[in-house]
């Protein structure tokens, strides 16, 4: 589903965030990408959301090089993606359902389906009943929830969180990612960029281990201790 | 396997075309409505640059029926050589008469030139005196309606080449000096219209600059959610027409209100000119253009603003 070849990244100035980094991510699986900060886990997810382009080697996703996407089809490889982030990104001025809808209206949805996706989606992810609230009203675990909401609601292929727990204490952080894993097992593959070492034991899936820009480490599922 | 990435349930692009459209169209009437202000004083400042070209428009048709009254009259006078007879001037009448800018011709014999001169006041003991009529048959042309004074001139020049014409008595100055007062102010009118509407334009730009700066965030969400660069751009459009199509209505009622104001006064000058002077109305036609060029302006302006300030905000 996702694969990295040779992938390099250099930001302006030189720095090199990713050095020839080599994997691959079947379909439907779910990884974690760990390292401490600035190891390259958001640029790494980063390239897969085509949010950056590589300095150097081949991202493919569901086979093709993205490379080879223009800049036009930028936004329709990002339709196929969902996207979860420490901040949230909602937009506070419009209620949970307007916030979790967004993906579908980009998408053409008709306003019914819209409905009805967004609140199973809200429903899914725990807050069913909040669709009229603003994000605003909400707390930190719960925003983070409207988050996940609306990454999942068009049915993405693939789901990227960059720290989606940060923020969340730890009882609620745990529930956030048993939510990733739900989330896996309708048939999403899931990238999942987390320092949180407590957390990715518990959750026992493959791990991916970044140093300065390197894959230093690749751990199965089966070799995580809790 | 080369299978692009593409949520589940896509419907096909003509129906993501017109949702998308109507998503933007209702989104573009919110925000308007989310800042009535700036809205209103959008329109207002926009409406009024627009309502000055109308006004300018209206005054240039009014100046050109004021001119066309004013040239009425200015017939041209052929004096045929005292030599000539009757029917060599009814032939040469009818041949005039033939010209393609000229609207009608009467043939004034030397009695009856001698008759109106008697009646001018002073001139009957002075023609009593004569022993003979000296007067010679004359044309009196009218040149077309809407003739130009150059036309005129080259009639009255045309005119000099027959071989019957003593002389030819033309208004070829005032007309010419009525036509080039016409063309300066219609020229001065055109570059204050276009002025006035590239004022309209930027008014609508920088508003439209205003919202896409209050709402980068929005932008940047949408962008992640997989919208591109026309989705993102289109309510803004939609914003721009909206701006401009209510501009042009306040135009348009500005200068009803103008023209209701002004009905009296012009009353009066038309029953001075007898008659001749009725200020013309505001017809149907010039409205609709006045509207669809204010919605094509507004339109222009959010274009113009949105291209510049969401390059910014560009995916990779």
């Amino acid at each position: 589903m996702i694969a990295f070849e040779q992938v390099s990244k250099r930001y302006a100035g030189g720095s090199a965030a990713l050095e020839n980094l080599s994997f691959r991510v079947a379909a439907g699986e779910m990884v974690f990408v760990t390292g401490h900060s600035g190891a390259g886990k958001s640029t790494l997810l980063k390239l897969v959301g085509l949010l950056e382009r590589p300095s150097g080697g081949a991202v493919t996703v569901a086979g093709r090089n993205l490379r080879q996407v223009r800049r036009r089809g930028v936004a329709a490889h990002r339709r196929g993606i969902g996207m979860v982030f420490q901040d949230h990104r909602l937009l506070m001025d419009r209620s949970v359902q307007a916030n979790v809808e967004l993906p579908l209206v980009v998408s053409g949805q008709a306003a019914a389906e819209r409905s009805r996706r967004a609140r199973a989606a809200l429903e899914k992810v725990g807050l069913g009943g909040m669709e009229q609230r603003l994000p605003t009203r909400l707390s930190a675990g719960e925003q983070q929830r409207v988050g996940i909401a609306r990454a999942i609601v068009a049915r993405p292929s693939v789901l990227l969180a960059d720290e989606p727990t940060g923020n969340l204490d730890p009882q609620l952080a745990v529930e956030i990612m048993q939510l990733f894993a739900d989330i896996q097992t309708l048939g999403a593959t899931v990238l999942v960029a987390s320092h949180d070492l407590f957390l990715i034991k518990r959750m026992r899936k493959r791990v991916l281990v970044l140093d300065h820009g390197r894959l230093v480490d690749d751990v199965p599922a089966s070799e995580v201790a809790a | 396997m080369n299978v692009p990435v593409r949520a589940a349930g896509t419907p096909r692009a003509p129906v993501r075309w017109w949702r998308a459209h109507r998503w933007a169209l209702a989104q573009s009437l919110l925000r308007l409505r989310e800042r009535p202000l700036g809205t209103l004083l959008t329109v207002a400042v926009m409406g009024l640059a627009l309502a000055l070209p109308l006004c300018f428009w209206l005054l240039r048709v009014n100046l050109d029926r004021f001119g066309q009254t004013l040239g009425e009259g200015q017939a041209v006078n052929v004096f045929l050589r005292p030599a000539a007879d009757a029917a060599q001037a009814g032939r040469l009448a009818r041949r005039v008469q033939a010209m393609a800018d000229v609207a009608a011709v009467r043939l004034k014999s030397p009695q009856q030139g001698l008759a109106e001169l008697g009646a001018l006041q002073g001139f009957g003991p002075a023609l009593a005196a004569l022993p003979d009529n000296p007067l010679p048959w004359v044309l009196v042309v009218e040149p077309r309606a809407g003739a130009s004074g150059a036309a005129v001139a080259a009639l009255a020049q045309r005119l000099r080449g027959e071989s019957l014409v003593a002389l030819v008595q033309d208004q070829g100055p005032f007309r010419a000096r009525l036509d080039a007062l016409r063309g300066f102010a219609a020229r001065v009118m055109q570059v204050l219209a276009a002025l006035l509407a590239l004022a309209a334009t930027m008014v609508v730009a920088a508003s439209v600059r205003n919202d896409i700066q209050q709402r980068v965030q929005e932008i940047e969400v949408l962008q992640l959610v997989g919208a591109g660069r026309a989705f993102v751009r289109r309510p803004y459009l939609y914003a721009g027409l909206w701006l401009g199509l209510l501009s042009g209505a306040v135009a348009v009622l500005l200068v009803l209100l103008l023209q209701a104001v002004l009905a009296a006064p012009a009353e009066r000058l038309n029953a001075a000119w007898g008659g001749r002077l009725g200020l013309a109305p505001l017809g149907i036609t010039p409205l609709l253009v006045l509207l669809a060029a204010a919605a094509m302006l507004g339109w222009l302006g959010a274009r113009l603003a949105s291209a510049r300030h969401l390059a910014a905000a560009e995916p990779v």
